[in-house]
């Protein structure tokens, strides 16, 4: 079985993107642009003497670079809701491995580029501007685990939902990228919403995925509410996520090969 | 005045199609099109909502973080709007994909029908009604004097938006002619890239920057600058007449760049062909 992994786990971190080298140096630009724009709006409402309300510059800066920087941990996404749209979902069930066991090997494999290309970077960048990158609370680590967990259910269960939902799969996706940045704390710390909408998004399965360990690791929020809710969370999602795979499983819709 | 007429009946040709998706599949349309509003709101919430909660950025209050966001959600709405079918706007899609000669071989000219083939009034509206709303209720909140030739600007300021955007796509675009497998989502980028930026306010960058962001990678022409001239935060002739030059010279260099790319497309044509995303 650890074979198995290993090999996928080798696949997935070598494959390059189906469109080549200039598609995957045009995406982490993107990537940087995003960076470096929350970086300057953090940058100018210091400047600009906002009142932070105890929230420190060097606070919002690395919580925004380390967002950016692990990502792909922080709000996890896997293959299935593309291999779903494709067809290409079925030739999971052809091999030696189970299915949710291939989708983590295969997302894990494919954090290695972007680790390389871009959260090294990144971390190098942020120490080249002075932000402080050591973690005020070591429980952060723990709450990252528990958001890889969480964030692995909450994907299957979108998937289960693309399956059912098979003509709007799409716009499924795209609302979940265009809310899931808003919605997880990726974008902006919880602290930084207005109207106290923080508070409430950071019980949700979707806050308690970026939000928590980010606010952990930076000191914005204590360590132990938010990991009881994420462990909550990890205890209601997982076994909801793998009963509506078994059932959704039927209703899958697949073209070609 | 047949000329005219002809352009017409092809936006015509373009409002029938996409009402065609409306009629024959009314929910699933319905539900594309909120999607979609549901997405472009999204673009433009994270700055808004720290504008709010901090009393505004940089220089620009919260309300007129507001109108800036809502101009960039117009601007970017317009393009969606006469340029977002057929993937006018991603044409280096079609290009990488081979597809060109489905336009090459219609007896109108390549230049209409990126004119008129990728209208989408019905489904592809989403970010321009979302983008005027914003930017009344801004005018509302701000008590902005709207006269005749504020909305003349205004409306100058959104077709530069547009042809900036639109010609820097073209401008990366001409690559697809020469890499056709490496550069078919180059358009996607190009256009991404610049509204990435578009929407953030620029206020107090040093002028290196400021200078770069309105010049060789213009995402500061897109909404900051002209927002700044709108709410009167700067005089309006130089940045004016500067938005107006820039979306020229682009449009001019897009041209000239997707012409040459023609001429290359001519003798080597494309030994890639892709079915999917037809047209």
């Amino acid at each position: 079985m650890l074979q198995k992994i290993l090999a996928t786990l080798k696949i997935s971190a070598s494959e390059s993107s189906y469109f080549g080298v200039m598609n995957i140096l045009s995406e982490y630009m993107l990537k940087w642009l995003r960076l470096l724009g929350l970086l300057l709006i953090w940058r100018m409402l210091f400047k600009g003497g906002a009142d932070m309300q105890g929230m420190t510059l060097n606070q919002m800066l690395s919580y925004t670079l380390l967002s950016a920087a692990f990502a792909p941990l922080l709000d996890i996404r896997t293959a299935a809701s593309s291999w779903l749209q494709d067809g290409s979902f079925l030739a999971l069930f052809q091999r030696p491995m189970g299915i949710f066991t291939q989708l983590v090997t295969q997302t894990i494999g494919a954090w290695a580029i972007h680790l390389c290309m871009f959260a090294l970077p990144a971390l190098v960048l942020g120490a080249f501007l002075n932000i402080g990158l050591n973690p005020m609370n070591p429980w952060a680590f723990l709450s990252l685990l528990l958001t890889i967990s969480q964030g692995f259910a909450v994907d299957f269960l979108f998937a289960c939902l693309i399956i059912r939902a098979n003509s709007i799969s799409y716009q499924i996706d795209a609302l979940r990228r265009a809310l899931g940045v808003l919605l997880t704390g990726a974008l902006i710390p919880f602290a930084a919403l207005p109207f106290n909408l923080g508070k409430y998004l950071a019980l949700t399965p979707f806050g308690t995925l970026a939000g928590a360990p980010l606010s952990i690791y930076v000191g914005l929020e204590s360590a132990f509410p938010l990991i009881y809710i994420q462990i909550l969370w990890n205890v209601i999602l997982w076994p909801l996520a793998l009963y509506l795979f078994n059932r959704s499983m039927e209703r899958m819709v697949a073209y070609g090969g | 005045m047949a000329k005219l007429k002809h352009i017409l009946n092809l936006f015509a040709i373009s409002v029938r199609l996409d009402l065609n998706w409306l009629t024959q599949d009314t929910a699933f349309c319905l539900i594309t099109v909120l999607s979609e509003t549901i997405v472009a709101l999204s673009s433009v919430i994270g700055i808004f909502l720290l504008a709010l909660r901090f009393g505004g950025i940089g220089s620009l209050s919260a309300d007129e973080i507001l109108f800036m966001l809502g101009f960039y959600t117009l601007a970017s709405g317009t393009m969606s709007l006469f340029f977002g079918g057929e993937n006018v706007l991603h044409i280096s899609r079609r290009i990488g994909r081979g597809q060109l000669d489905h336009m090459i071989i219609q007896p109108v000219s390549l230049p209409l029908q990126m004119i008129t083939s990728g209208f989408l009034p019905i489904t592809g509206n989403s970010s321009f009604v979302c983008g005027l709303v914003i930017v009344i209720v801004a005018c509302f909140r701000l008590s902005i004097a709207v006269t005749a030739g504020w909305v003349l600007l205004f409306l100058l300021f959104l077709l530069c938006a547009a042809a900036i955007v639109i010609a820097y796509s073209y401008c990366f675009a001409s690559f697809a002619f020469y890499y056709p497998y490496g550069s078919e989502e180059i358009s996607g980028f190009a256009i991404d890239g610049l509204l990435t930026l578009g929407s953030y306010p620029l206020g107090d960058l040093s002028v290196f920057l400021k200078g770069f962001l309105f010049s060789a990678f213009p995402s500061g022409c897109i909404a900051y600058l002209p927002a700044l001239v709108l709410l009167g935060k700067t005089d309006a002739l130089l940045p004016a007449l500067w938005v107006l030059l820039l979306a020229a010279f682009l449009s001019a260099l897009a041209t000239t760049l997707f012409k040459k790319g023609l001429k290359h497309y001519e003798t080597y044509g494309s030994q890639r062909y892709k079915p999917f995303g037809m047209r």
